[in-house]
C-alpha cells in the first residue's frame, strides 16, 4: 500500500488555501453565518466565489469543468472546506452526490450543460427521496409522474429535505409506473425548483439547517428532465448511494472537531486528565482509521469498482466516529461547550453537538448500513471456516 | 495513494498461506521461503523488506492462528542489535541458525518491568517474561543495576547459567528464561533505537492480533450461518448479524490504519506503534469475546476453535502492554 499524496494533490491544497484565505472569502464566509435569510446562511455566492476559482471539482474530467486530479484532490478540498468553517452540505450534495451521478450516468447533453455549471456553482442540485411515509425505505416511494402528451406531470409530497431552499434543481424519484414491482418503477427526474407548482417550506431542526417540506403540485416537466430512463431509478439510486456513501464529510467534520476539542484540552495551563488524554488518543487514530475506509471507497469508485457494502460501512464508520467525538467534546470539556460565547471554535463544538445526533440518520441510517454490510459480508458462511 | 495490497504484498501472503497448510516445524517452513531474512536488517545479512512486508506475515500467521512468537522476537532482538558497534563476526553462526528458523532469539526484561539483575561483575541474574519455546541463541535484556538504573546486555545462553523452563500460560506452551551468573555482553542502545524497535515490535503484533480477529469473526460467521434456533440461522437475527457486520467493518479500517503505521515507519517517520496496537488488541479482544457469546456452549468446549483464539488474544492482546497502558502513552502523542 502506498500512502503518499500526489505531488499534484498538494499543489491543489496550496491554491486552496490561498483562494479560501483570501479577504474576498472572508467578507462571503461572515455573509453567511449572519443568516441574514432567516434559514440556513445562503452560502451560494460563497460557492460560486469559489466555483469561479476552479477548485469545486477536482476529480471531473476538465471537459466538464473539472481539473482530471485524483481522489486526494477531493479529500484535501473537504477537509480544507470544513477547517475553514464553510458549510460543506450543500456543495457535497450538489457537487459530490448529484454531480457525481450525472457524470456517471447521465446523457452526455446533461453532463455537458450541467456540469460545468455545477463545477462553478452557477446551478446547484439537491436530493428528494425522502417521503412522509418512507424514510429509508424508498422502494416505498408514492410521488408520481404520469405521462402527458410530450410531457410529465408530477404529483406528491417529499419531506426532510436539506438545503431544496437554495437548489435550482432537485433529483427526484418519484413512481412513474404503479402496476409493476415496487422496484421497476421508480423513475429519476431532474427537476426545476423554480417550476410552477412547486411549494418548499422551511422545518426548524435541533442542528443549524433547516429540514424542508416540498409539494408537488401538477408540476409539468418535459422529457430532458429525465434522468436516464423510465423504470431503471432504483438501479441508479443503488449508484449513487455507492458514490454518496463515501463517509468523507462525516470523516471532514469530525476531524475538524477533534482538532478543536484538542485545542482546547492541551491549552496552556490546563490540566487534562489522563482519562481525558487517552480518550484524545483513541479517537485520533479511529478519525485515521474513518479517513483511510472513506478514501478506499473513492479508490474504488474512481476506478470503477463502486461497491455498496464497503460505502455503507465507510458512511457507518464516518458517521458514528464524528457523532462520539462531538458527545466526547461535551464530556470532555463540560459545560462551556454549551454557552460557547463569541469564540469561533466553541460555536462550532456546540452546532456540533446539535448536528451529531442526526449524522447517523441523514445520509442512510446506521442500522441500515449494517443491514447491507450484513447481507453482503455476513449472511452466508464465506470460506466454510468453522 | 493507493490503498490496494501491492504486488510484494499479496505474493507474500498467499506464499506464508501456502507454508501454513505443511505439517513441519512452522518456523523451519518458513525459513524455506526466506520469511526469517526478508524482514531482517541488511547489515545483518536480511534483506530489510520492512515493516510493510512484515505485518502481511504477521496477519496470516495470526489468521490460521499459529502466533509463533519467535518469529516477532527474532525480529525485535535484530532490530536491537542493528547498529555499526554490534560484532556481526561473532553473530554471524547464530544469525544462520535464525534464518534458518532452526534458533531464536528473545527478550528479557522488555515487555514488563524487568526482573533481571545485574552484579558488579557484570553477570545476571533472574527470570524473563513467558517466551515462545524453542532453542534460544541469544537473548537481549534489560538488566537492572543495584542502583536501579537498568541498561541493555546481550547474553548467548549456555547451559550451565541460563535454563528455559517450560510452562502453560494460560493453557498456552511458553517458556521462561532463567538467568543464574549468567554472562552477559553490555549491549549500547541508544533510546531512539529502543524507541524504534519497539514500535515495531508493536506493530506487528497489531498486525497479528487482527489476523486473529479475522479468523475468529469468519469461524463464527460460519457458525451463525449454519446453528439454527427456533427454525432459522442465528445469523437472521438482527442481533447477532450486526455484531458481526461491525466486526468485519472495523477490521477493515483498523487493517488500513495498521498498514499505514507500517508504511510510515519504513518511511523513517517517528511513530510509537501504541495507539495501533491499543486499537487492534481491543478489536481482536471484542471480537473472540463476541465469537464466544455466539457458539453458545459448544465454544466454551476446551478445543473449540473459538475457545483457542480466546486464550490466544488473552495473551497475546497484553504481551506488550494492556491496551489501557498503551492508550496513557499514546496519549502523549495526541
Amino acid at each position: 500500500m502506498e500512502f503518499d499524496i500526489p505531488r499534484e494533490t498538494a499543489d491543489f491544497a496550496a491554491e486552496v488555501d490561498e483562494v479560501l484565505n483570501s479577504p474576498e472569502t472572508a467578507r462571503l464566509l461572515a455573509a453567511v453565518r449572519a443568516r441574514e435569510d432567516g434559514l440556513d446562511g445562503d452560502v451560494r455566492e460563497l460557492y460560486r466565489h469559489l466555483g469561479s476559482a476552479g477548485i469545486l471539482a477536482p476529480s471531473w474530467p476538465a471537459e466538464y469543468g473539472g481539473r482530471d486530479a485524483d481522489f486526494t484532490a477531493t479529500v484535501a478540498l473537504l477537509e480544507k472546506l470544513v477547517a475553514r468553517g464553510i458549510p460543506q452540505n450543500l456543495y457535497c450534495i450538489s457537487v459530490l452526490n448529484v454531480g457525481s451521478l450525472i457524470l456517471a450516468s447521465g446523457s452526455e447533453q446533461q453532463r455537458k450543460t450541467l456540469l460545468p455549471a455545477m463545477a462553478a456553482a452557477q446551478r446547484i442540485a439537491c436530493i428528494l427521496f425522502t417521503e412522509p411515509g418512507n424514510g429509508s425505505d424508498l422502494a416505498g416511494i408514492t410521488t408520481s409522474a404520469t405521462r402527458d402528451g410530450d410531457g410529465w406531470v408530477i404529483n406528491g409530497r417529499k419531506t426532510y429535505n436539506l438545503k431544496s431552499a437554495y437548489a435550482d434543481l432537485a433529483l427526484c424519484a418519484v413512481r412513474t409506473d404503479p402496476n409493476s414491482s415496487q422496484y421497476e418503477g421508480i423513475t429519476l427526474f431532474l427537476v426545476p425548483l423554480d417550476a410552477p407548482g412547486v411549494t418548499i417550506r422551511p422545518l426548524p431542526s435541533l442542528a443549524d439547517e433547516h429540514f424542508n417540506d416540498i409539494w408537488f403540485t401538477d408540476v409539468r416537466v418535459d422529457d430532458d428532465a429525465l434522468f436516464g430512463t423510465t423504470g431503471e431509478g432504483w438501479s441508479l439510486i443503488t449508484q449513487m448511494f455507492a458514490a454518496e456513501r463515501t463517509g468523507l464529510d462525516y470523516y471532514a467534520r469530525g476531524r475538524h472537531w477533534l482538532d478543536l476539542a484538542a485545542e482546547r484540552l492541551t491549552a496552556p495551563g490546563g490540566q487534562p486528565s489522563d482519562t481525558a488524554l487517552a480518550g484524545l488518543a483513541r479517537h485520533r487514530i479511529r478519525i485515521e482509521a474513518s479517513k483511510l475506509l472513506s478514501c478506499q471507497v473513492l479508490q474504488n469508485l474512481q476506478e470503477g469498482n463502486a461497491d455498496i457494502a464497503e460505502s455503507s460501512f465507510a458512511k457507518w464508520h464516518c458517521s458514528e466516529t464524528a457523532q462520539r467525538i462531538a458527545w466526547w467534546a461535551l464530556d470532555t470539556l463540560g459545560p462551556g461547550v454549551l454557552e460557547p460565547g463569541t469564540d469561533a471554535g466553541a460555536r462550532t463544538l456546540e452546532a456540533a453537538l446539535r448536528e451529531a445526533p442526526g449524522m447517523t440518520i441523514s445520509g442512510g441510517a446506521s442500522e441500515v448500513m449494517l443491514d447491507i454490510v450484513s447481507s453482503a459480508r455476513v449472511f452466508g458462511t464465506g470460506n466454510g471456516e468453522d | 495513494m493507493d490503498l490496494r495490497p501491492d504486488p510484494l504484498q499479496q505474493s507474500l501472503g498467499k506464499a506464508v498461506d501456502t507454508v501454513l497448510t505443511r505439517t513441519g516445524d512452522l518456523a523451519a517452513e518458513l525459513a524455506t521461503i526466506d520469511i526469517p531474512t526478508l524482514t531482517a536488517p541488511e547489515r545483518l545479512g536480511g534483506l530489510a523488506l520492512g515493516l510493510s512486508a512484515d505485518v502481511v506475515i504477521n496477519q496470516r500467521l495470526g489468521y490460521a492462528l499459529e502466533p509463533l512468537g519467535s518469529h516477532r522476537d527474532t525480529a525485535f532482538a535484530l532490530d536491537m542489535l542493528d547498529s555499526d558497534g554490534v560484532d556481526t563476526d561473532r553473530l554471524s553462526g547464530i544469525l544462520a541458525d535464525l534464518y534458518k528458523g532452526l534458533r531464536q532469539a528473545v527478550p528479557a526484561g522488555v515487555r514488563v518491568p524487568s526482573e533481571v539483575r545485574v552484579d558488579a561483575a557484570g553477570r545476571l541474574s533472574g527470570e524473563s517474561e513467558p517466551l515462545p519455546r524453542g532453542d534460544i541463541a541469544l537473548c537481549v535484556v534489560r538488566a537492572v543495576h543495584e542502583d536501579g538504573v537498568s541498561e541493555w546486555h546481550l547474553v548467548f545462553p549456555d547451559a550451565g547459567t541460563c535454563s528455559a523452563e517450560s510452562f502453560e500460560h494460560f493453557g498456552l506452551p511458553a517458556a521462561r528464561l532463567r538467568f543464574n551468573g549468567a554472562a552477559a555482553v553490555p549491549l549500547p542502545v541508544p533510546a531512539d533505537r529502543w524507541e524504534r524497535a519497539r514500535a515495531a515490535a508493536r506493530i506487528r503484533q497489531a498486525a497479528l492480533l487482527l489476523g486473529m480477529a479475522d479468523r475468529i469473526v469468519a469461524v463464527a460467521r460460519t457458525h451463525v450461518n449454519t446453528r439454527m434456533q427456533s427454525g432459522k440461522p442465528l445469523v437472521q437475527r438482527q442481533t447477532v448479524a450486526h455484531r458481526l457486520a461491525l466486526l468485519t467493518g472495523e477490521a477493515d479500517g483498523w487493517r488500513l490504519a495498521l498498514h499505514k503505521a507500517a508504511w510510515e515507519y519504513d518511511s523513517g517517520r517517528r511513530t510509537s506503534g501504541a495507539a495501533i496496537l491499543a486499537a487492534a488488541a481491543e478489536h481482536a479482544q471484542l471480537a473472540s469475546r463476541t465469537a464466544l457469546q455466539l457458539h453458545g456452549v459448544r465454544g466454551m468446549l476446551a478445543h473449540s476453535t473459538a475457545a483457542t483464539a480466546y486464550r490466544l488474544v488473552c495473551a497475546e492482546s497484553v504481551r506488550w502492554g494492556t491496551p489501557a497502558e498503551l492508550w496513557r502513552e499514546a496519549a502523549s502523542a495526541a
